[in-house]
């Protein structure tokens, strides 16, 4: 076996991009680091296109690949891009330091998706996160903010990694092994018979709860994000969520897969309660950041809503919907970063946008109908692909409170474009440039709503079902 | 025909003028108007094109390739009996739009684009044979319609936009819950409205199905008592918009009854038909008696609908031949006319700066032309004979009549107050001394070349139906044989 498979490699690229962007970081110019790292990602996604049905099992089965995890790696190293080419160069909120942090974080987010041994999750749960930590307190201005931003992301956070660590250890003395995906399925563990099987499915559960933000264990997140800088907050709602979720997915149907009449109930009600309470309390926000936070929270609702009744065959439609979600709510977060500058995050600003900057406002446009799920927008299908499958599984109940959030949410949404087109605004308002990773999102959200089939075609982990 | 994308042309024609006129959107203003004219012009062409080589029962110019096939969605597009005069409706009032907004000053670059976006989810509502399809270009209806209503509506635009938007995002939230509940009952098949797989399931199966979809499709008709959004929305809107949405935004959610409730799920029809009666009825009454109390000419008529689309529920629902077809050319009839009646409140309003049938007074003593199109269009509505109306009206009273005596004579009282109102209107609007306002107007145009292209069509299509029924009956018949067939049972006494 040689020393970098040639299966990690989009992992390899994101590491060696992160030493690049960081040794950039030493120059006194360090106008090197943005594309550097925008290369790095750009390449690490494209090399897993390369290889996208690759399936393989390293390191004596301590990491495994296959369809879903290269969606997820996908995923990560997707909106990794997308995030680092939504934001500006010119940006004065964004410290050099910031581009190796957040390719460090997606390198960790990425390594969750393939774990096949525990440890080796518990390590990669921590290189997500230590980067995360720091990356959330580098804001410039409003710099107290962003500080109580980064210190209750890293309360919770370690509480997380302690209660998911000690989950961990029980499941492997409970299973006799830290391996839990080996090749060709995934090692059960017995817990039905075992009292240390069932305590380290409820710890590993609140665990991972917490760190993908799922209510009630979200209550850090609106802090967090509406502290910290737009493209921290934009890249926090995405891979290392969407990671997280991907590992609660292959560690509840693979060990825990024999629980699942013990998981399924609770996800199920915490489902409902993420999709309620994020689409309720996203309504009252007057901040965009915090709305966009509660808006994250009921999206991953809308997703373990459909884990929940589904159980291993949702998993291709929700790597669909997760990766259609990123590309939104990063579009969304930048889409604000560009006309409500840091530290003025309020929604107030918004007003009259179409009439000073027609294609930024048609931009935000497009993310708010793609985010409340309004065709010809991708939003719409992969909710549409969800609802169908809960319905399929004999829960029609569950679809009929999945589209009530849809409504629900349309109100916040549908503000957005109010205060845009139909408001009034005073004329010189601070605004950055608007960078082309928002033109990038609006026409993958409406390619990938159209013609669903190509990146099904790309990658067959992604499934519309 | 065969094999020409004719549908796939029509539908998607308006939005090649985007790129049009956001190029003159930053050059010249002026030009935004012959963009959409030339763009809704060729469209209206093609339809023409459809409905002449479209006649006879069966779907014709099919189109389908795989879009979401796994899944069990479709791309797939055809016209039958039942949405061909809809879809040349939309073409046609589509232009008809574009005319009555020609002096459109505040960003019409940017109106006429949306108003192109709304045809186009229009046709292909009318076109679709998926339902996913269906809903897909439902949908995406909702979001010119809010954005033409709040950017260029009236005083209270943003209150209505966002009423009608929520109104009609609810309904069509629990139609897709009832697609997705067929599709779970009836199997892949269940999205293809070509096949009729939903046809064959037990009652049990039809009824929830059937709620779901009639509540959603019902809330766009709209039917007592879900109609509160359509007066707001129709006395802010603008007056291509109102023309828009009385006109063919409407028909979206008749049609949609028609097509998937009716002849989609006969057997819960059957089972709700005396429910659908009653309501049919109500709306008549409701939408006779609120327009008859009302002193805004422009909430008079948006009322006036309400109670037309009852008129088209209760023929459709009868069960008799004569009743059923009349219905579905009163559908298409109360397209043209209320259109009619929209523009001549319209171009009043903008003369007068007053709708209120009080307030004005003596129009046709100094402006004939102008007046006499709001009596044209008041006469029409309320069924004058040797026009189209009077075929439609009379023949949905007289079929009903045998078979549900007591409703065929509660809605003749409703048409009684119809044209009570409508007279009334007319009288104090339009006839005797000139009032205060009209006075004060001074001298106004009558009405100028774009709208009287906009009326005169109008005019002509609904004489011209009337004098010779017969070339509706040509068109409509196979659509009244499935909707009969759906009603009497026929396809399951085979």
């Amino acid at each position: 076996m040689s020393v970098m498979p040639a299966s990690l490699l989009p992992e390899g690229i994101l590491f060696a991009g992160a030493l690049a962007a960081a040794a950039f970081t030493l120059f006194k110019d360090s106008r090197g680091t943005r594309p550097v790292s925008i290369a790095a990602a750009l390449l690490a996604a494209t090399a897993l296109l390369l290889q996208a049905s690759a399936v393989a099992s390293l390191f004596s089965g301590t990491v495994a690949i296959g369809p879903y995890q290269n969606a997820f790696r996908f995923i990560v190293t997707f909106s990794l891009f997308i995030v680092l080419l939504s934001f500006g160069r010119d940006d004065e909120g964004i410290s050099p330091e910031l581009y190796p942090l957040l390719m460090l974080s997606a390198l960790g987010a990425s390594m969750m998706t393939v774990s096949a041994d525990l440890i080796l999750l518990f390590i990669s749960v921590e290189l997500t996160a230590l980067p995360a930590y720091v990356a959330a307190a580098t804001a410039r201005r409003d710099a107290d903010l962003s500080l109580e931003a980064a210190v209750k992301y890293f309360v919770t956070g370690i509480a997380a990694s302690a209660t998911l660590l000690y989950g961990l250890a029980l499941l492997a003395g409970a299973g006799g092994t830290t391996r839990y995906l080996v090749s060709g399925g995934a090692l059960p563990v017995n817990i039905t018979h075992q009292p240390a099987g069932l305590f380290a499915l409820a710890l590993v559960f609140v665990g991972l709860a917490l760190k993908a933000a799922i209510a009630p264990f979200h209550f850090w997140s609106p802090d967090t994000y509406g502290g910290a800088p737009y493209p921290v907050a934009a890249f926090l709602s995405g891979a290392p969520k969407l990671a997280t979720v991907a590992a609660a997915i292959f560690l509840l149907t693979g060990p825990f897969a024999d629980a699942y009449y013990h998981w399924a109930p609770l996800l199920w009600l915490l489902s409902v309660a993420s999709m309620f309470w994020g689409n309720l309390a996203a309504l009252a926000q007057r901040n965009g950041k915090r709305m966009l936070a509660y808006s994250s929270v009921a999206h991953i609702g809308y997703m373990t809503a459909a884990l929940a009744a589904a159980g291993r065959e949702a998993v291709g439609p929700i790597a669909y919907y997760g990766l259609v979600y990123a590309i939104m709510t990063i579009g969304a977060f930048a889409a604000l970063r560009a006309t409500l500058p840091e530290g003025k995050a309020g929604l107030e600003g918004l007003k009259g946008l179409a009439a000073r900057r027609p294609w930024l406002a048609m931009g935000l446009a497009g993310f708010a109908l793609s985010l409340t799920g309004i065709p010809p927008f991708a939003g719409f299908l992969v909710k549409l692909n969800l609802m169908l499958l809960v319905v399929r599984h004999g829960q029609p109940g569950l679809a009929v409170v999945m589209a009530l959030n849809a409504a629900i949410s349309a109100a916040y949404y549908l503000r957005l474009i109010r205060l845009a087109y139909v408001e009034e605004g005073e004329e010189s308002v601070e605004t950055a440039t608007a960078p082309v990773g928002i033109a990038v999102s609006f026409v993958l959200l409406l390619a990938l709503g159209v013609l669903p089939g190509l990146l099904t075609a790309l990658l067959p982990g992604f499934a519309l079902r | 025909m065969n094999g020409f994308p004719l549908l796939s042309l029509t539908v998607f024609l308006p939005l090649v003028a985007l790129p049009f006129l956001a190029a003159s959107a930053r050059a010249r203003d002026g030009m935004a108007k012959w963009i959409a004219l030339v763009t809704a012009s060729l469209t209206l062409i093609c339809s023409a094109l459809a409905v002449w080589f479209g006649r006879g029962a069966g779907f014709h110019f099919l189109e389908e390739s795989a879009w979401l096939s796994s899944i069990g969605a479709h791309y797939r597009l055809g016209l039958d009996a039942l949405s061909l005069p809809l879809f040349f409706l939309t073409a046609l009032l589509t232009l008809v739009a574009v005319f009555a907004s020609w002096r459109e000053e505040r960003q019409p670059a940017g109106f006429f684009a949306l108003l192109l976006i709304l045809e186009c989810g229009l046709l292909g509502v009318f076109s679709a044979l998926d339902l996913i399809l269906f809903f897909v270009f439902w949908e995406s209806v909702l979001i010119p319609l809010y954005l033409l209503i709040a950017i260029w509506g009236g005083e209270r635009r943003r209150y209505a936009a966002l009423k009608t938007f929520i109104f009609t995002a609810s309904g069509s939230a629990l139609a897709l819950i009832g697609f997705l509940f067929l599709r779970w009952q009836a199997g892949p098949q269940a999205f293809d409205m070509t096949a009729g797989a939903t046809r064959a399931l037990p009652l049990a199966l039809q009824i929830p199905a059937f709620l779901l979809i009639a509540v959603g499709m019902a809330v766009k008709v709209p039917v007592f008592p879900l109609h509160t959004w359509l007066p707001d929305a129709h006395v802010e809107a603008p007056t291509a918009v109102s023309v828009m949405l009385a006109g063919v935004l409407l028909k979206m959610g008749t049609y949609g009854l028609l097509r998937m409730a009716f002849t989609g799920l006969p057997a819960a029809f059957r089972y709700f038909q005396p429910a659908i009666i009653v309501l049919a009825v109500l709306n008549v009454l409701y939408g006779s008696l609120a327009a008859y109390a009302q002193k805004d000419l422009k909430r008079m008529v948006a009322y006036a609908s309400i109670g037309s689309m009852g008129l088209v529920l209760l023929g459709a629902s009868s069960g008799n031949g004569l009743a059923t077809g009349a219905a579905l050319m009163h559908n298409f009839n109360h397209g043209l006319y209320s259109a009619l009646l929209f523009l001549s409140v319209g171009m009043i309003y903008e003369r007068y700066h007053t709708r209120m049938r009080d307030e004005l007074g003596g129009i046709a003593a100094s402006r004939p032309l102008l007046g006499g199109l709001f009596v044209l269009a008041a006469l029409f509505a309320l069924g004058m004979p040797a026009s189209a109306v009077f075929v439609s009206e009379s023949g949905v009273i007289i079929g009903t009549l045998g078979a549900h005596p007591a409703a065929a004579a509660a809605a003749a009282a409703g048409l009684l107050i119809t044209a009570a109102y409508l007279l009334r209107a007319s009288r104090r609007a339009v006839f005797g001394g000139a009032s205060e306002a009209v006075a004060a107007a001074g001298d106004v145009p009558e009405p100028r070349w774009h709208e009287r292209a906009a009326s005169y069509p109008l005019v002509f299509l609904l004489f011209l139906l009337g004098i010779a029924p017969g070339l509706a009956a040509v068109i409509l018949s196979p659509a009244t044989a499935s909707l009969l067939s759906a009603l009497l049972d026929k396809a399951a006494g085979q």
